[in-house]
């Protein structure tokens, strides 16, 4: 049985007891050891004690010399007597045998025994000088007389043998008694070793006991603290393998003490493969071998943290690939001079934030710049412009003609569609230090970065002005837009990107207003004439309060009869300063402004008013803005003016641009219809340009088509424009509606609408537009003293 | 040649032997297998008892010289008697017992002085007792517990020192039965 010298740490200090227990042990062990020699020892005393006893019997040999002598005292008496039978010879072997004796006492134990006695030491030399006194007695032995002799020399010598043997005999019982109480003392001594050995033995069980109960009770916390252990690990195990990243720990000696589930996972590696123990540079080396990383990103990580591993140092630190793939490492150092390590593959992550830093920086229908990465390079180049190291850069503003038009007929899907090929093609005008951004709708800007101005810009501008405006096939539909740029050069046109933009923006508006298809440069002149535009839109409101407005009429004939039926109604600004301004110039600026609708509403009650004068067959044509079309009390305000004037609905015609059947076509078509109910007329103006889109005919059943002057003027001198009118005569002649043409300057252009069948004309060959008096006057009607007084 | 034998028998009574030659032993010996030689000189030792050889009256009757014809041996030992080791010389017991085809398992063994001791055949053999005849190579008498003295090798073992075996030390012995 083996007994543990050490103990647990821990429990040993609960139970000191266990400390004493190698010691008493040990003194147990030795006492057995010292008992058992000890008793080998009582055994050879014993042993020796027993030899003792068994030692040659003393009283034997002293009581024989009594018998001898008394043998040899026979002999003598026999020899004496006649005709006995014994003779010298018998004497002498007699006298032999006692001399023995003599010796035998005279050695070994007889003289440990005379040698206390001087009495019995007497007695043996007594016996000693008789035996030698015989001896020539014997040799000259003859006659009885001689035996007498000899007899007597012995006769003394008997009671002396006697006591001797006597002596011996007492002598050998003390020696009895002496070794039996030697041997009773080895028994005690052996019986108290003997209960000592066994008290030990009950000592040493006891001691035994108790021990087992102590190894029982570790054994019981040792268990107790497995399964705790256990426990721990299953759980440890639980929360490293289901953590989201993967780990990694490694000693001071650069091996793996431990590694997850997604670490085996991030990697590739086959489970049971990272084994604790392992070298880490293996570890890496079979990372890098399976290539679920590339060896480039994976050795760059290592490499890494093979230098935090040799300064103790700590990271988080991540490396990503040119595809976005990355890979988030935290390295801390253990306090063991070991490190632990966690790995994230962030690639998703990173991607999400390049993707939204991407969106807030781009527009998302076309994949160009956005206003905000727009402003940023602007300020970066503004910047390097500050400190003298870049070259002057072009912002270019464009704006997308007719966009709205294709978005209103072809839908917002097609639109979108239509911005993206922009976007492409703007792309492929552009150099790569240049930025294309779309600022909304049809709205893009250029950042144009080169230093030969203006001329890099102007010829991106030709360029763009060129590619844009070619054709698009989008679902099946050929699309023709334009695009109006605005040029602004920094740093002389700005120096900030608003001012830039805003300038940029002045040069598109002038290219818009110029034409359309087109670009500008910004020009400080530009600046001054927004002003002015802007003191002219402020003059138009109070335009409609200060009697500047005026209304003038131009004569529609009837080709056929050369009578005039009716008059368009035109309108005039006198602006106090400027003088008459065409409407052409402001009517877009309140259409701008909203001020269409009050300035509408007055030219239709001034119309109902000058026409109810005139005589019952003559109508008066006004013309309808398209936003007038928006506000919803249109038809309520018609009907009002009417009855104001007293004008039967009958005389009123109503002019509106298909424009306005580009809008929200029901509520449109609600209210043509409403206006229809009242009484009166309604022409579709300006036919022949824009869209002029069969299916509006179709749509609505208008009175009259009005054919635009751009036909009309050419139609003497362009065999194209004279079938277009005719066509146009023909179809409205089919469908029932009246023709009529404007802009008819000359009794050439009056014939061939005569020929082609038109119903009226109407311009300068008949009358320039005239006010309200005047026509009353031509009509041979008094006018108002008041209307007439100015014009005299 | 004259024998004087006492009447009383040779249980008792000492054999005298006045003449003996050693070539009539030789002639005694071929006469007979159941005969020993008679002996030339005075017989020290009489054995009788269960033996198939003798030389006088059913019992064998040696004297010194028949003894030592025996061949002798020798051993050194302590003993009870003498100061320190003496040496012991004489023929082996089992060697005489053979010589007179003894065939009992008991020995009586009787001194000069009419000591009787027993002892049993299979000592012999087992502890070579001698019946010694020399001691430190001189003849012993009977003053020195002559002529002949049965001798265990007290010294061979331990067990032999022992009373028992002191007592079967017979000394000056005069006549052995094989009983």
């Amino acid at each position: 049985m083996t007994f543990p010298r050490r103990h647990l740490p821990g429990s040993g200090k609960r139970t000191p007891g266990r400390r004493v227990f190698g010691p008493v042990l040990g003194a147990v062990a030795g006492l057995f050891a010292v008992a058992a020699v000890y008793t080998s020892v009582l055994i050879v005393e014993r042993q020796k004690a027993l030899q003792q006893v068994a030692r040659y019997n003393t009283t034997w040999l002293a009581s024989q010399a009594v018998v001898e002598l008394e043998r040899l005292q026979q002999r003598i008496a026999a020899y004496a007597l006649p005709g006995s039978g014994f003779d010298r010879e018998e004497v002498q072997l007699r006298l032999d045998i006692l001399a023995n004796r003599v010796q035998l006492l005279r050695g070994g134990d007889v003289e440990e025994l005379t040698a206390e006695s001087p009495e019995l030491q007497a007695v043996v030399s007594g016996l000693a000088a008789a035996v030698d006194a015989a001896q020539p007695m014997v040799d000259a032995l003859a006659g009885a007389e001689a035996a007498r002799e000899l007899m007597d020399l012995f006769a003394p010598l008997g009671p002396g043998l006697a006591r001797l043997a006597a002596a011996a005999n007492v002598r050998g019982g003390d020696r009895v008694a002496e070794d039996q109480q030697h041997l009773s003392r080895l028994h005690w001594t052996f019986s108290g070793i003997l209960m000592l050995l066994a008290a030990c033995g009950m000592g040493l069980f006891g001691v035994l006991l108790w021990h087992n109960r102590l190894l029982r009770r570790v054994h019981g916390e040792l268990l107790a603290r497995t399964a705790e252990l256990h426990v721990q690990n299953k759980r440890f195990d639980a929360a490293l393998n289901n953590m989201s990243q993967a780990l990694c720990m490694a000693d001071a000696d650069q091996r793996l003490i431990v590694c997850n589930r997604p670490y085996l996972e991030l990697f590739g590696l086959p489970s049971g493969s990272a084994k604790p123990g392992t070298a880490m540079r293996d570890v890496q080396r079979a990372v890098a071998w399976i290539g679920r990383w590339p060896m480039e990103l994976v050795e760059g990580i290592h490499g890494h943290q093979r230098e935090l591993a040799r300064k103790g140092g700590r990271a988080s630190f991540s490396h990503a690939l040119g595809d976005g793939r990355a890979l988030a490492v935290s390295h801390q150092p253990m306090a063991d001079g070991g490190w632990v390590a966690t790995y994230e593959d962030v690639t998703e992550r990173q991607r999400a934030q390049a993707k939204i830093a991407h969106m807030a920086r781009h527009d998302a229908l076309t994949g160009l710049a956005n206003r905000t990465l727009l402003r940023e390079r602007a300020e970066q180049a503004l910047e390097r412009l500050d400190r003298g190291e870049g070259s002057a850069f072009a912002v270019l503003c464009l704006d997308l003609d007719r966009f709205k038009e294709v978005n209103d007929t072809l839908g917002h899907p097609t639109g979108d569609t239509l911005l993206q090929a922009v976007a492409q093609r703007l792309g492929a005008c552009l150099r790569e230090t240049d930025l294309a951004a779309r600022l909304g709708g049809d709205e893009f800007a250029i950042l144009q970065a080169a230093g030969d101005q203006p001329a890099s810009a102007a010829a991106l501008a030709e360029r763009l002005v060129d590619l844009i405006g070619a054709p698009y096939s989008i679902g099946g539909h050929r699309v023709v837009i334009g695009v109006s740029v605005g040029v602004a050069l920094a740093p002389g046109d700005g120096a900030d990107l608003s001012r830039l933009l805003r300038n940029a923006d002045l040069a598109l508006y002038r290219a818009k207003s110029g034409g359309r298809g087109t670009f500008r440069l910004f020009e400080p002149e530009m600046e001054t004439h927004l002003l002015a535009q802007r003191a002219l839109q402020a003059d138009l409101r109070k335009a409609l309060g200060g009697y500047q407005l005026e209304m003038f009429y131009q004569p529609q004939v009837d080709i056929a009869t050369g009578r005039t039926n009716g008059f368009e109604a035109l309108l005039r600004w006198e602006h106090p300063e400027q003088g008459f301004l065409s409407p052409a110039k402001f009517i877009p600026m309140a259409e701008e402004t909203g001020l269409i609708v009050p300035i509408g509403e007055w030219a239709l009650r001034q119309a109902c008013l000058d026409a109810v004068r005139w005589p019952d067959h003559m109508t008066v044509a006004v013309n309808l803005s398209p936003l007038q079309f928006k506000a919803p009390d249109l038809v309520q305000t018609i009907s009002e003016a009417l009855a104001e004037a007293g004008l039967p609905p009958s005389r009123l015609e109503l002019e509106i641009t298909e424009s306005v059947l580009l809008e929200d076509n029901a509520t449109v078509l609600a209210t043509l219809h409403q206006l229809r109910g009242l009484g009166l007329r309604i022409s579709l103006d300006d036919f022949g340009t824009g869209y002029s889109s069969l299916g509006y005919l179709r749509k609505f059943p208008f009175d009259k088509i009005k054919i635009d002057q751009s036909f009309v003027r050419e139609m003497v001198t362009r065999p194209d424009c004279e079938a277009i009118v005719n066509s146009i005569v023909g179809l409205a002649s089919d469908l029932g509606m009246a023709t009529i043409a404007e802009g008819v300057e000359s009794a050439a252009q009056l014939s061939r609408l005569r020929r082609a069948g038109c119903m009226e004309a109407q311009g300068y060959h008949f009358s320039r537009p005239k006010p309200a008096a005047e026509v009353l006057a031509d009509l041979g009607l008094v006018a108002d003293r008041r209307e007439a007084a100015p014009t005299a | 040649m004259t024998f004087l034998v006492t009447r009383r028998g040779i249980g008792r009574r000492f054999v005298r032997i006045t003449a003996g030659g050693l070539g009539f032993a030789g002639a005694g010996r071929s006469a007979g297998a159941a005969s020993l030689p008679q002996p030339a000189e005075k017989p020290i030792l009489t054995v009788s008892g269960k033996i198939s050889k003798a030389n006088k009256d059913g019992a064998a009757q040696f004297d010194r010289p028949m003894i030592e014809a025996l061949g002798t041996s020798g051993f050194e030992t302590a003993t009870p008697w003498y100061d320190g080791p003496v040496r012991f010389e004489g023929v082996r017991m089992d060697r005489l017992m053979q010589a007179v085809g003894a065939s009992g398992d008991r020995v009586l063994a009787y001194a000069l002085n009419d000591y009787s001791t027993e002892l049993p055949m299979s000592d012999f053999a087992r502890h070579g007792v001698i019946l010694a005849l020399k001691r430190n190579g001189q003849y012993m008498s009977v003053r020195e517990k002559g002529p002949l003295f049965i001798v265990y090798p007290f010294d061979s073992d331990p067990a032999l020192r022992h009373q028992r075996y002191y007592s079967r030390s017979a000394w000056q012995l005069a006549r052995l039965v094989v009983i």
